[in-house]
C-alpha cells in the first residue's frame, strides 16, 4: 500500500473493516513514519473527544418553545401547539411572488425612541397619527405583477411613557370594528438589559382564531402578514400598550374596500436601541473657526468639511458644531443651503440634528452638539466657487419661520449664515451604464472605472468602486440594514448614516460610512420580485460602491424590465 | 387556535430531538462561530427547520446526522455571509463578539480549542464531528453532502492541518 492511500485510511482508522485495518496494519509494522502520524492522528482525537461542551443555555430553550409553541418535556401545563400558520407564512415569504406589502409604518413612529431612552430612562413609545389621506392602496399597484404596495405613513404624536418590560402592540381591525387581526406583541425591555439591543425576539403569534393576519417578529423586524387569500375592507394600523389602545386618533386607515391579498406582509421597524451619550458641554474642535447667535437659543460653534474641492455629484458632507444657549421644548429643523457666484440655490438639505438622532428638545442648555449633514452636489452644475449658508426653522412647520441671526447686540441681522470658507466645485466624471440581466439591474458609474481581475461583479478606479452581491431572503433586508440599533454598540464615530429610501416603489437602505472609517458605503434594495441565479433564489442586492459615488449611482439605480423567473447562466 | 392542540407524535419526536441535542449542537456551532449569540441563533433555526419538517422525520433514518447537516450547513453560510461584510460594522458583530468575550471568560480556552479556531470551518467541522461528536464516515457524508472518499481526503487535511497548527504530542 503506498503512503498517499494510507494517509488516507489513517484518517480514519477507527472505521476501517477488519480486512482493512488487517492491512495497514501490516504496513505500519513496516512504516515508522506512518506509526508516527497514527499515533499523533489518535492523540490529537483524545484531546478533541476531552473538549468540554457549554452549559445548557435557558435563553435557547425558551426561544425554541416559544416559536414553535411546544411546550417542553419539562414543561406544565397542557402540551402542544401548531406552526402551521407560522411556516406558511414563512415559506410563504421564502418562496417567492409572495413579498411585500409595506406598510411604512417605518417606525418613523419610534425614531424619537432613541432619545427618549436619554439616561438609561424607561423607552418612550411614541404614538401614531394618521395624516390626513395619506394611506392609500390602490387598485392599480398590481399591474405588471408587482406587489400590492400598502403605504400608510404614520406620523409621530404624543408619546407615551411605557412602563419597563412592558409590551407594544400593533393591531389591524377590519371595517366596521370587527378585529380580523392578530397582534404584534413584543417585549420591549430596559436599555442595557438582555435582549434589548438585540431588537425584538420572537414572542410566538398572537392571534384570533381564524384571523386572516399573522404578526412575527424575526430577527429585528415585526413581520404583519395576511394568511388568507384576500381580505377586504378598511385597514387600521393601531397602536396598543398592554392591550389598551394608546389613542384613539393613532389609528391609521386605509382607504374603503382596500384588498389586501394573501402573502402580503407588512414590517415595522422596531425601537432603535440608541444609548445616550454623556451630555458634552466643552466646545469640541472645529476644522472652520465660526460663530453665530440663532436667537439665543442655538450657537454655531465652528464647522468641518469633508473637502474644499468636490466634483459635482458627489457629496459633501458638513459637520456643524452647535451649542444650545438655552433649553428648548420645540423642536428646529437645520437647513444647509448650497449658493452658487449669483446666488442662486443649487442645492439643499433639510434635517433634523444627528439625522433625528439629537432633536433640539434633547439638547441641555450649554450642551455641545456635533452634527453631520451630507449635502448632495448636484452633476449637472457648472464648476466654480459656491457658498454654504445655514439655519433653523421649527420642525413640521409648513411655512417656517426661520430662528433670526443676532448680532452682538441682539440685532437681527439675517436668517441664515454663510459659512466663511466656500467650495470648489469639479466637473463631474463622464459615466457609463452597468447593466445586468443576472442582477436585473442598471446604473451610472465613473468611466474611468474597469473590472477588477479576478473578483466577481466588481469594479473599480483610483477614486471609488462598486460591487454586487445579491442577498437570499434571510440575509440582509433594507430594514434590517437601516435599523441604526444594529450600529449602536459602534462608537458614534463609527456609526454609518442611515437613509431608508425608495427607489422604483422598492425600500432601499442606504448605508454611508464615516468617511473616516472606511469611505464605504452600501446600498441594500428589495428585488421587486426574487430572482434566481445559479439556482439558488435571491431576495434582495447590495450594492456596496464608496462613499463619494454612492448617491450618484443610487439615484441612477433602475430595475430593468423584468422577465418571467428564469435560470440565468452567468456568462465566463 | 395555537393553545391547547395535542402534541403529536411528530412534535414529541422535535422535542425530544431538541432535548437531547441542544447542547451539542449549540456547542458544536459555537465552535465553527466563535460567537455564542450567532451560535445561539443558528442553534434555534436548526431546531425550528427540523420542527417545520417535521412530518418528514419518519422517513429520516438518522435524525442526529441530519441535525448535524442542517446546523453545519447554516453555520458555512453564516461565515460566507461574514466575509462578505467584514468591511461593514454590521448586525451586532461587535457586540456579540463582546458577548463571546464574556462567554469565553467562563469557559475555559484550551490549546486545543485555540489551533481548531485556526482551522477554516470546512475543515473544522469534519474533525469535530469525527472525533469529538463521533460521526463516521458515512454519517460525515451524509452531514457534508459529500461522497465518503471525499470525506476521508477532507479529514486527512484537516488533521494535517491541525497537527501543523497544535504540534505533536507525545502520548502521555
Amino acid at each position: 500500500m503506498k503512503h498517499e492511500q494510507l494517509a488516507l485510511q489513517l484518517a480514519v482508522y477507527r472505521d476501517l473493516s477488519g480486512a482493512e485495518r488487517a492491512q495497514v496494519d501490516a504496513h505500519l509494522r513496516e512504516c515508522a513514519e506512518c506509526a508516527a502520524r497514527l499515533h499523533a492522528y489518535q492523540t490529537l482525537g483524545r484531546e478533541l473527544a476531552r473538549l468540554p461542551e457549554l452549559p445548557f443555555d435557558p435563553q435557547l430553550r425558551e426561544r425554541f418553545y416559544s416559536a414553535t409553541g411546544a411546550n417542553g418535556r419539562r414543561a406544565t401545563g397542557p402540551a402542544g401547539a401548531s406552526l402551521g400558520p407560522v411556516l406558511g407564512w414563512m415559506q410563504q415569504l421564502a418562496g417567492a411572488a409572495v413579498v411585500v406589502l409595506v406598510i411604512v409604518a417605518t417606525w418613523a413612529l419610534f425614531q424619537a425612541l432613541g432619545y427618549t431612552n436619554v439616561g438609561g430612562n424607561l423607552p418612550t413609545l411614541t404614538a401614531l397619527r394618521t395624516p390626513a389621506a395619506t394611506v392609500a392602496l390602490p387598485g392599480d399597484t398590481n399591474v405588471g405583477g408587482n406587489p400590492p404596495t400598502l403605504t400608510a405613513p404614520l406620523a409621530p404624536a404624543a408619546t407615551v411613557p411605557l412602563a419597563g418590560n412592558s409590551q407594544f402592540t400593533l393591531r389591524i381591525s377590519g371595517t366596521k370594528g370587527t378585529r380580523f387581526a392578530g397582534t404584534c406583541t413584543s417585549q420591549v425591555s430596559q436599555p442595557g438589559s438582555e435582549g434589548y439591543a438585540q431588537g425584538i425576539k420572537p414572542q410566538g403569534i398572537v392571534s384570533a382564531e381564524n384571523s386572516p393576519l399573522e404578526f412575527h417578529v424575526i430577527g429585528t423586524t415585526v413581520y404583519c402578514a395576511i394568511t388568507r387569500e384576500s381580505v377586504q375592507g378598511k385597514l387600521q394600523v393601531q397602536l396598543f400598550k398592554d392591550d389598551v389602545q394608546v389613542d384613539s386618533s393613532q389609528t391609521t386607515e386605509a382607504q374603503d374596500s382596500a384588498t389586501v391579498s394573501y402573502g402580503q406582509v407588512a414590517t415595522v421597524t422596531p425601537p432603535p436601541a440608541v444609548a445616550r451619550p454623556s451630555p458634552t458641554f466643552v466646545k469640541p474642535s472645529a476644522q472652520f473657526a465660526q460663530d453665530a447667535n440663532f436667537n439665543n437659543r442655538i450657537a454655531l460653534s465652528g464647522y468641518s468639511l469633508s473637502a474644499l474641492q468636490i466634483k459635482a455629484g458627489e457629496t459633501l458632507t458638513v459637520t456643524l458644531n452647535w451649542q444650545a444657549l438655552a433649553k428648548s421644548d420645540k423642536s428646529y429643523t437645520v437647513f444647509l443651503h448650497l449658493f452658487d457666484r449669483d446666488s442662486r440655490l443649487v442645492a439643499q438639505q433639510d434635517g433634523l440634528p444627528s439625522n433625528g438622532r439629537r432633536a433640539t428638545t434633547t439638547w441641555a442648555a450649554g450642551e455641545y452638539v456635533v452634527d453631520a449633514h451630507a449635502l448632495s452636489v448636484p452633476s449637472n452644475i457648472a464648476p466654480g466657487e459656491y457658498r454654504i449658508a445655514v439655519g433653523w426653522y421649527p420642525a413640521g412647520d409648513p411655512s417656517p419661520a426661520r430662528l433670526p441671526v443676532l448680532d452682538t447686540v441682539g440685532s437681527n441681522v439675517g436668517d441664515s449664515v454663510i459659512l466663511n470658507r466656500t467650495i470648489t466645485v469639479e466637473p463631474a466624471s463622464p459615466l457609463k451604464t452597468f447593466t445586468s440581466s443576472i442582477y436585473g439591474i442598471t446604473f451610472d458609474y465613473p468611466a474611468t472605472w474597469q473590472p477588477v481581475q479576478g473578483a466577481r461583479d466588481y469594479y473599480g478606479g483610483s477614486d471609488g468602486f462598486f460591487q454586487l452581491t445579491p442577498l437570499g431572503a434571510d440575509e440582509l433586508t433594507p430594514e434590517q440594514a437601516c435599523n441604526e440599533g444594529s450600529y449602536s454598540k459602534l462608537p458614534a464615530a463609527a456609526r454609518p448614516t442611515l437613509e431608508l429610501l425608495t427607489i422604483q416603489k422598492q425600500t432601499a437602505c442606504l448605508i454611508l460610512q464615516p468617511k473616516q472609517m472606511s469611505s464605504q458605503s452600501g446600498l441594500v434594495i428589495s428585488y421587486p420580485h426574487p430572482i434566481t441565479i445559479d439556482g439558488k433564489t435571491y431576495a434582495s442586492l447590495a450594492l456596496w460602491v464608496d462613499v463619494d459615488h454612492a448617491r450618484e449611482v443610487a439615484q441612477t439605480l433602475r430595475f430593468i424590465e423584468w422577465a418571467a423567473p428564469t435560470t440565468p447562466t452567468r456568462t465566463p | 387556535m395555537i393553545r391547547g392542540v395535542a402534541r403529536d407524535e411528530s412534535t414529541t419526536q422535535v422535542i425530544d430531538l431538541f432535548e437531547n441535542h441542544q447542547r451539542e449542537i449549540l456547542t458544536y456551532l459555537y465552535r465553527l462561530l466563535r460567537d455564542h449569540e450567532a451560535a445561539r441563533d443558528l442553534a434555534q433555526e436548526t431546531f425550528l427547520r427540523v420542527f417545520r419538517a417535521r412530518g418528514q422525520l419518519g422517513q429520516i433514518e438518522n435524525p442526529r446526522a441530519w441535525l448535524y447537516r442542517i446546523a453545519t450547513n447554516l453555520a458555512l453560510t453564516n461565515l460566507k455571509r461574514r466575509q462578505r461584510w467584514t468591511w461593514l460594522p454590521w448586525s451586532g458583530t461587535d457586540e456579540s463578539r463582546a458577548r463571546a468575550e464574556t462567554h469565553d471568560q467562563a469557559y475555559t480556552t484550551s490549546a486545543v480549542e485555540e489551533a481548531l479556531t485556526k482551522l477554516p470551518a470546512h475543515y473544522r467541522a469534519p474533525l469535530l464531528l469525527y472525533e469529538h461528536y463521533g460521526l463516521n464516515v458515512a454519517e460525515l457524508a451524509q452531514v457534508l453532502n459529500l461522497s465518503e472518499s471525499a470525506v476521508k481526503l477532507r479529514l486527512f487535511r484537516a488533521r494535517e492541518m491541525f497537527r501543523a497548527v497544535y504540534g505533536e504530542k507525545e502520548e502521555k
